[in-house]
């Protein structure tokens, strides 16, 4: 192996290149990071050491410099342990300071490739190529710290190696239906989609990631008393509450104004992340790639092949849906069931207004139909979803209760009555439909999300049948993309046979290739 | 390779799932199925009841009782759930039916299939019992899985079956890693 980057070898090999040595400061982040996570905890014992010592200040500087120069060394021999070459066919990779390990990522192989750019590199002109393939956990093929015009070069190149076996394996396959596909994209460098900072305020706003966050905060709210107590001494607290009118109204109205203000916080979070993500956003079409260039600190470049979208998602919560707008989503196929990698697989337009996601849509299926009759599902959809999750649990959980004749606790049999409006609107929007090519199915109750696909990528469908569902000649139709999953409940078994039929009959005489 | 047609069809000439006639499992495996109830339905018991004994104070009648309506029903049911497995070959899928109550079925196409993996727990190898499970993209778990087929009718339509993806020349997918199937469970579901 020869060590220098300029030193060519012998002709028949081609030579191993380094990185920029810049690429030594990505390596101290990333270093950094890991440490953070993983070695932090195991530290404790140090710091014991360190607390009960005489001379902390040394120690502390000592630890400190220490610290500092292993990370330094390492980050530096990672930098230098990093070769990299490129064939016609595949990208090798050595790395590893002690753990050496040899890479061979194929070109065909290759799921994704985004070029990123962490604002350190950008006085450089740097980025990191970051090469993905279905099954990389992340990280193992990103090449840190190459040109920027080197970058592209790769990246076009593998991508037209990539149509070229595309190519070779439509060829060799069914014509007729690839060909209403692939003609009537355009290919020009001008962007198919923009979002001003106006929009992505209201992306922020109307994307469901926040609640997830929520969600994640939820086992705070029964401390929510302590956390009060925590900002606000007593005297303080009896002052407000005296303000507000005292006592227990007093008491609740300052909690319901923490709550919401945890909730706008959240939302500026929100608001702050989509910023910062997708600022001075560009959606290109090339040839047959999408391109989505932005980021305010770290510039991100995110290519999909349009064969990759299994599906297109355009989805809105109750916010969006009262600022009028939609977040098309583009779902890729992902690998395993890691939730995390699955929301990494996802390509999102952000904001887009009703005219706008057709029009995108439009381009990205050019032979989709304009209208798709859709069906409702049956009624007792909501009887069993207000059964299930609301009549039942309450029941049984109330049932200890009422026995010893509390009967205030019957009380809650109310809450499935209360429910039923919402459970009837999610009953209303839910439909399907499907055309020779396509299927669309509909959701949501207070926001909306409608799932348009092509039926040929399809993996896999399930019909099933409660005893229920089968006296009334119903079924649940599921329906798996790599993608993910989709479910049509309660729909007409006749249906339900129909789009396994059909399905089945379209992705065993369609040859054009799903992935 | 035989030259491609694509002839247009009538939704009259799409074959239909309800037309497939499907074969039952080897009667044999249903029995074989029922010494795994013994161990997912009986042994669970024994713990439990000594909870029941000594933690809750019931009474060893009601016990016993409980095992006597439980354990032959466990069987029963178990028969019947091995009964009503189903599956069916053709042209371009293999199709599964299961279910006593809540009935399901499904399909792999062959062009679909990402890897096939033959597996037999202890039971099965003792009587020459195999499991076919059928893999796609579209999941992260087993997307079909055939138990109680004879070990050499498993390694036949295996062998069969890739023989057919390996005709077709729009085979050449990646084969996902992140997707491949966890160990052969020592036993049934």
């Amino acid at each position: 192996m020869t060590t220098d980057s300029n030193v060519t070898a012998t002709t028949e090999q081609i030579q191993w290149k380094r990185l920029s040595p810049v690429a030594s400061v990505y390596y101290l982040f990333k270093t950094v990071k890991a440490f953070i996570g993983q070695a932090l905890p195991s530290l404790a014992p140090l710091v014991i050491v360190l607390l009960n010592s005489d001379d902390k200040a040394l120690i502390a500087t000592l630890a400190a410099v220490g610290f500092a120069t292993l990370l330094v060394v390492s980050s530096l021999l990672q930098y230098w342990f990093f070769q990299y070459q490129l064939g016609d066919n595949e990208i090798k990779i050595n790395q590893g300071v002690f753990k050496k390990q040899h890479r061979v990522i194929n070109f065909d192989r290759i799921q994704n490739i985004n070029i990123n750019q962490p604002i350190y590199f950008r006085p450089f002109k740097l980025v990191i190529l970051v090469i993905e393939t279905a099954g990389s956990k992340g990280g193992e093929g990103d090449l840190a710290g190459i040109g920027q015009p080197m970058a592209e070069d790769i990246r076009d190149q593998i991508l037209q190696r990539q149509s070229q076996i595309k190519a070779s394996q439509i060829e060799a396959g069914n014509d007729a239906a690839s060909t209403a596909a692939s003609t009537d994209t355009e290919s020009t460098d001008e962007p198919i989609a923009t979002a001003s900072t106006g929009d992505l305020i209201r992306y922020g706003l109307s994307n469901n990631g926040m609640y997830i966050l929520l969600a994640f905060m939820a086992p705070f709210f029964p401390k929510i008393e302590e956390i009060i107590n925590y900002f606000f001494s007593k005297a303080e607290l009896a002052a407000m509450t005296e303000a507000l009118g005292g006592n227990l109204i007093g008491s609740i109205i300052i909690v319901v104004i923490m709550i919401a203000s945890v909730f706008l916080l959240m939302m500026l979070i929100s608001v702050l992340g989509s910023i910062l993500k997708f600022h001075n956003y560009r959606l290109t079409l090339t040839d047959e790639t999408l391109k989505r260039k932005s980021g305010l600190i770290n510039t991100q470049e995110e290519s999909l092949n349009l064969s990759k979208i299994q599906a297109i998602a355009r989805q809105s919560n109750f916010i969006g849906h009262w600022l009028g707008r939609e977040n098309l989503i583009l779902r890729q196929a992902g690998g395993g069931g890691n939730k995390q990698q699955r929301r990494n697989n996802l390509f999102v337009v952000p904001a887009r207004i009703a005219e706008q996601s057709e029009q995108l849509i439009e381009t990205l299926y050019p032979d989709h139909p304009e209208q798709i009759e859709t069906h409702p599902i049956n009624r007792r959809y909501i009887f069993k979803t207000l059964l299930i999750t609301l009549i039942l649990p309450v029941l049984l959980i109330s049932a200890p209760f009422v026995i010893q004749q509390h009967f205030w606790v019957m009380s809650f049999y109310l809450l499935p009555v209360l429910c039923y409006p919402l459970v009837a609107k999610r009953w209303r929007n839910y439909r399907y439909g499907k055309t020779d090519e396509y299927g669309l199915i509909r959701s949501g109750f207070i926001g909306h999300k409608q799932v348009l696909f092509p039926l040929f990528k399809v993996q896999r469908a399930v019909i099933s049948q409660s005893p229920v569902q089968k006296r009334r000649n119903l079924a649940t139709l599921t329906i798996y993309l790599a993608s993910g999953k989709m479910r049509i409940p309660y729909m007409p078994i006749e249906h339900a046979r129909q789009w396994f039929d059909q399905i089945y009959a379209k992705i065993e005489t369609d040859s054009r290739p799903w992935f | 390779m035989t030259t491609f047609t694509n002839t247009q069809i009538t939704v009259d000439d799409i074959p239909a799932v309800s037309s497939v006639e499907f074969t039952d499992l080897h009667p044999k495996y249903c029995k074989v199925n029922l010494t795994d109830t013994i161990v997912w339905v009986t042994i669970p018991l024994i713990p439990l009841s000594l909870i029941l004994i000594k933690g809750i104070n019931i009474p060893l009648i009601w016990v016993i009782l409980l095992f006597v309506l439980l354990v032959p029903l466990a069987f029963v049911l178990s028969y019947y759930r091995a009964k009503a497995r189903r599956y069916a070959f053709r042209e371009h899928d293999i199709l599964f039916q299961q279910g006593l109550f809540w009935q399901k079925t499904t399909a792999v196409a062959f062009n679909r299939i990402q890897h096939i993996d033959l597996t037999h727990g202890p039971l099965e190898r003792k009587y020459q019992f195999s499991s076919l499970k059928f893999f796609t993209a579209g999941g992260s778990s087993v997307d079909l899985k055939i138990p109680g087929l004879p070990e050499d009718d498993a390694q036949r339509i295996r062998a069969l079956i890739l023989d057919k993806i390996n005709q077709n020349p729009n085979q050449d997918m990646p084969d996902q890693g992140s997707l491949q199937g966890k160990e052969a469970a020592p036993h049934d579901d």
